[in-house]
């Protein structure tokens, strides 16, 4: 089974519509079918090691976010039943089921995007974009985000030991360490001109401001016509919307 | 990738032509390379921030400075892109917030466009107006979407400012109101600092450069 960006893309827009129109534990469901799903489906596996490990850490901390939220959620808000707790403490029906809708909501969503983004290069996304009419220097802009994405970190940490060396607060109180953050700041933002200085250069050379189209090798996804699959997901996401109107005008 | 091939008629256009042409004006030259290191700053100034451990976010310096020197089509892009990159790199919840980035953007670009960053003490003003701005675009996605939980530590507010007795949507705006124009406040001035020690020779090369005041200083320390 094949599914191309589009389709993805209006897979995940149903997927993100109906984690709001379910109640939680139809969401909890969801979750973890999506997480079956992602093993399950090839098109949706992650296509690195890197997107692999960064998704299930996340998926981790989210399930562990929603458990402490929901905790809380319930220790605090004191409407509804409330059930005694060791302690002299209170656990409350209201902020529990609210603790557990929200975040089965998230987790839905959560997985959702991972799903989409884990399984879809960022340059795949980025021909997909310029097939169904995005501006090419939005597209060109998305490519050349992803070098900087890459070093922009290693110039930071590079920098912030530089500074630290030379001098800079980096471990004092927190005015010193905001004045710690402009000295970091401002080499970067320099060496970051005069970088995009060269590659505005190096663009102009190569005939880029002509406005023409960009050409990927492997053009296999820049059809930009609309399949079946997505219409399919598309139609069943206005549906989505129109009960979520619906709801909200007879509440 | 660079080979290029003719413009064929668009099946969508997301932008009108006027738009379209006012973004094209605003990464003219040097700006379109710099708008994409404005995005991977925006990713990596949080990183940067809980390195130091500051109690601030911070992740609108590169849409601020876009804004300043470039144009307000080009902030509202940039960020628009880095909520969607976000999304795909750690946090999925931010692209709902990809309107409050163009807001940002959006109004950053039209403020510096009037002259608000020639003059230090107008700064400040425009971080603060710009917070309660973000705060207002923020709260009902945050409280419709999210029920106000954004996986941060400015969740413990909400839950205090809805223990005390207000309606979600009150906690998640007062919440903004108490984080947000604090945060943007600082991210104006470090933009303002950071601009206003550019030599007028790099100014030049951006669309932007005249909203920020001319530092003679710094073009004779620069001068070859």
């Amino acid at each position: 089974m094949r599914f191309d960006v589009g389709e993805k893309l209006s897979l995940t827009l149903f997927l993100l519509l109906l984690s709001i129109v379910l109640p939680w534990h139809l969401n909890g469901v969801l979750f973890l079918l999506l997480v079956l799903f992602r093993y399950a489906f090839r098109p949706f596996r992650p296509v690195s090691d890197a997107s692999r490990r960064r998704s299930s850490a996340l998926a981790r901390y989210l399930a562990i976010v929603v458990l402490l939220m929901t905790i809380v959620n319930g220790l605090l808000i004191k409407e509804g039943t409330l059930w005694p707790l060791p302690g002299g403490f209170t656990m409350s029906s209201e902020g529990v089921t609210f603790g557990l809708r929200t975040g089965m909501r998230l987790l839905v969503i959560a997985m959702s995007l991972l799903l989409f983004f884990g399984s879809t290069p960022i340059p795949r996304l980025a021909q997909f974009l310029q097939s169904v009419g995005w501006p090419v220097q939005l597209v060109m802009t998305l490519l050349l985000t992803l070098h900087f994405i890459d070093t922009v970190p290693d110039r930071v940490s590079l920098i912030f030991t530089a500074q630290e060396a030379r001098g800079a607060p980096v471990r004092a109180n927190i005015l010193a360490r905001t004045k710690a953050f402009f000295l970091i700041l401002s080499p970067l933002l320099l060496s970051g001109i005069v970088e995009s200085i060269d590659r505005s250069m190096a663009l102009e050379l190569r005939g880029f401001h002509g406005g023409a189209k960009l050409s990927f090798r492997g053009d296999e996804t820049s059809r930009g016509r609309m399949t079946m699959v997505s219409m399919l997901f598309l139609i069943l996401s206005i549906l989505c919307i129109v009960w979520i109107i619906l709801r909200w005008l007879l509440q | 990738m660079l080979q290029t091939r003719p413009t064929s008629g668009s099946f969508f256009i997301l932008m009108t032509k006027t738009v379209r042409e006012q973004f094209q004006l605003e990464i003219e030259g040097a700006g379109l390379p710099f708008v994409a290191f404005c995005i991977a700053l925006n990713l990596s100034a949080g990183q940067l921030a809980a390195a130091l451990k500051l109690p601030i976010y911070l992740d609108s310096v590169g849409t601020v400075l876009v804004a300043v020197l470039c144009g307000p089509w080009s902030a509202i892009s940039a960020g628009v892109i880095s909520n969607v990159l976000a999304s795909a790199f750690g946090n999925p919840a931010m692209v709902f917030f990809a309107p409050v980035a163009a807001v940002i953007g959006g109004f950053t670009g039209f403020i510096a466009s009037h002259g608000w960053f020639r003059r230090w003490y107008i700064v400040p003003l425009g971080g603060i107006l710009q917070g309660v701005i973000a705060a207002i675009a923020s709260a009902p996605i945050a409280a419709y979407l999210f029920s106000g939980v954004m996986l941060a530590g400015t969740d413990v507010l909400v839950l205090y400012f809805r223990s005390v007795g207000n309606t979600l949507l009150q906690s998640v705006f007062f919440q903004g109101l108490s984080s947000d124009p604090v945060d943007k406040t600082i991210t104006y001035i470090l933009v303002f600092l950071l601009c206003r020690n550019l030599p007028i020779r790099l100014l030049q090369r951006f669309r932007g450069g005249n909203n920020l005041p001319h530092n003679k200083a710094m073009d004779r320390s620069y001068a070859l």
